[in-house]
């Protein structure tokens, strides 16, 4: 199992490293004749300054915790309202479609809203990112709910289990699943929504330091950015995969067999 | 009304019980005008075919769903779950709570309820009776059928009710597992002198179980049939399932579940 497991992730290596070989020979060669297009190792090189400078630290800080920060209020904010959207027919009736609508909605379109109403602020970025993660939380919270077996519903009823007993001890546990789905797809957008409000308007973090570097003509420096962007992306998610199966002993069963 | 005098020694009593169901929008009546009461410490076992509302008539008796007519439960009307009577579902892998351990699965129904000590020491007992200490700190998806289905005889058992209510406990299992928990069930009675109510389709499981059987017919449903099982004696798989007696009980049953039916009744 384990060596297999190391293989298949060796394996997963191949295909960027040979990407990232064939970038720079088609530069080197001259195959492609692109002005502003830099070459992996001028990336890398860009890379170790800004390290070095500390641009690159304090731009991540910046966005991840911005990231971070509105991922949290959309979590905490979108599992409360899908618990009580869940729970409640009427309220799941005359809401849903209002979700429906407000989610299907483009978020990149809402942001020139958000600057009239916030200007080129910190709190623009927090509440795009968190507008745009709240849905999918919401959302799968709301499936979770719903998806909690009646078998489990009698077993609370038997007990004679009070509401908040419910919902602690059966309710919840048992959407767990679906919550962490809709947390990690909210995770994903409320970094890249964070980024994005940085590349058109608030004047920090990895966004705006991308948009600086490619009007100030740096194309190394913008792609060391873009690749931090992705690392980012990358590590976020693994984290949080990472905890949610060390906390979840259901989670650890799907690892076990993905039936 | 009843005097307290003479519901001594009756755990339930039903007078002319019905149940509609709603289902895709319509009512349907699933049991009518069902007469009858279980005594304390009896086995009941009520057989029926599939579909016919035994599930239903438990979830009563669980005081789970509305009805129409009558339940009493130890002397008094029952307007929902009593507490006092604990229903085992045929369905235990989603009756139990994957997240949990088995241990914190037992203790379901007394956490928070009852001293910790005192809790502790109740699902330890419980545990011990279904035999699966050694798997306390398992999750449920780790085990057999068999032994999930035993762990929520378990958390039943914990409660430590007048009466346990099984809705085809063993349905779901293989015939080996199957026998082995009708002989433990037996074990836990004679330990514990709880009421039974045991639904199933299996005749025999009916009769080795039962001091007394029902059966449930038509549609809607009532009862059609009732027996006294006066096996005496230890029951054992081999030597009662082949004892004379035995094998006449069973006889009357098939004949009677033909009656109802018309047709030769399928064991599924």
């Amino acid at each position: 199992m384990a060596p297999h497991r190391r293989r298949s992730k060796l394996i997963g290596w191949i295909a960027p490293v040979t990407m990232v070989v064939i970038w720079q020979l088609s530069i080197v060669t001259g195959l492609i004749r692109f002005r502003y297009f830099p070459t992996p190792v001028s990336v890398a090189e860009a890379l170790q300054t800004l390290i070095s400078s500390g641009a690159l630290l304090e731009n991540t800080a910046h966005t991840v915790l911005v990231a971070l920060l509105a991922w949290v209020i959309a979590g905490v904010l979108g599992i409360c309202l899908g618990l009580v959207i869940g729970l409640s027919v009427p309220i799941w009736k005359g809401i849903m479609a209002s979700v429906d609508v407000l989610r299907s909605l483009p978020i990149i379109a809402l942001i020139p809203v958000g600057v009239i109403i916030f200007g080129f602020t910190l709190k623009l970025e927090i509440v795009i990112a968190t507008y745009a993660a709240i849905w999918p939380i919401i959302v799968n919270t709301v499936s979770g709910v719903h998806q909690t077996r009646t078998e489990l519903l009698d077993v609370g009823n038997m007990l004679r289990m009070s509401r908040w007993e419910r919902m602690r001890k059966l309710i919840f546990p048992s959407s767990l699943p679906l919550i962490l789905v809709g947390l990690r797809l909210g995770l994903g957008l409320s970094l890249v929504l964070t980024v994005v409000s940085e590349i058109v308007g608030t004047p920090q973090g990895i966004g705006y330091a991308l948009i600086s570097a490619e009007q100030a003509l740096h194309p190394s420096e913008m792609f060391a950015y873009i690749v931090t962007v992705g690392i980012v992306g990358y590590l976020l998610n693994s984290i949080f995969l990472y905890s949610a199966q060390a906390l979840s002993p259901v989670e650890r069963s799907r690892e076990s067999n993905p039936s | 009304m009843t005097t307290q005098a003479n519901t001594d020694g009756i755990v339930y009593q039903l007078r002319d019980l019905s149940v509609n169901l709603r289902r895709r929008g319509q009512d349907r009546q699933i049991l009518q005008s069902l007469n009858f009461e279980v005594r304390k410490r009896e086995c009941l076992s009520i057989v029926g075919p599939s579909g016919t509302g035994k599930t239903t008539l438990l979830r009563a008796l669980a005081g789970l769903i509305p009805v129409e007519g009558e339940i009493t439960f130890q002397g008094q009307k029952l307007e929902g779950p009593a507490g006092d009577a604990v229903l085992v579902f045929q369905d235990y892998g989603n009756a139990l709570l994957r997240w949990r351990t088995v241990k914190k699965n037992v203790a379901l129904g007394i956490e928070g309820r009852i001293p910790r000590e005192e809790s502790r020491l109740r699902v330890d007992e419980a545990l011990e009776i279904v035999g699966l200490q050694k798997y306390q700190d398992s999750y449920p998806w780790e085990l057999s059928g068999g032994m999930q289905q035993r762990v929520q005889i378990a958390r039943a058992l914990a409660m430590k009710p007048q009466v346990l209510l099984f809705d085809e406990p063993f349905g779901s299992l293989d015939a080996m597992t199957r026998e082995g928990l009708q002989d433990e069930l037996l074990r836990v009675r004679s330990l514990h002198e709880a009421t039974c109510v045991f639904i199933t389709h299996d005749i025999d499981e009916a009769v080795y179980l039962g001091d007394r059987l029902m059966l449930l017919s038509g549609s809607p449903a009532s009862l059609t049939y009732e027996l006294d099982i006066p096996l005496t004696g230890t029951r054992s798989q081999i030597s009662t399932k082949e004892s004379a007696e035995f094998l006449r009980l069973r006889h009357q049953v098939y004949e009677q579940m033909r009656k109802a039916h018309g047709a030769a009744p399928t064991t599924e």
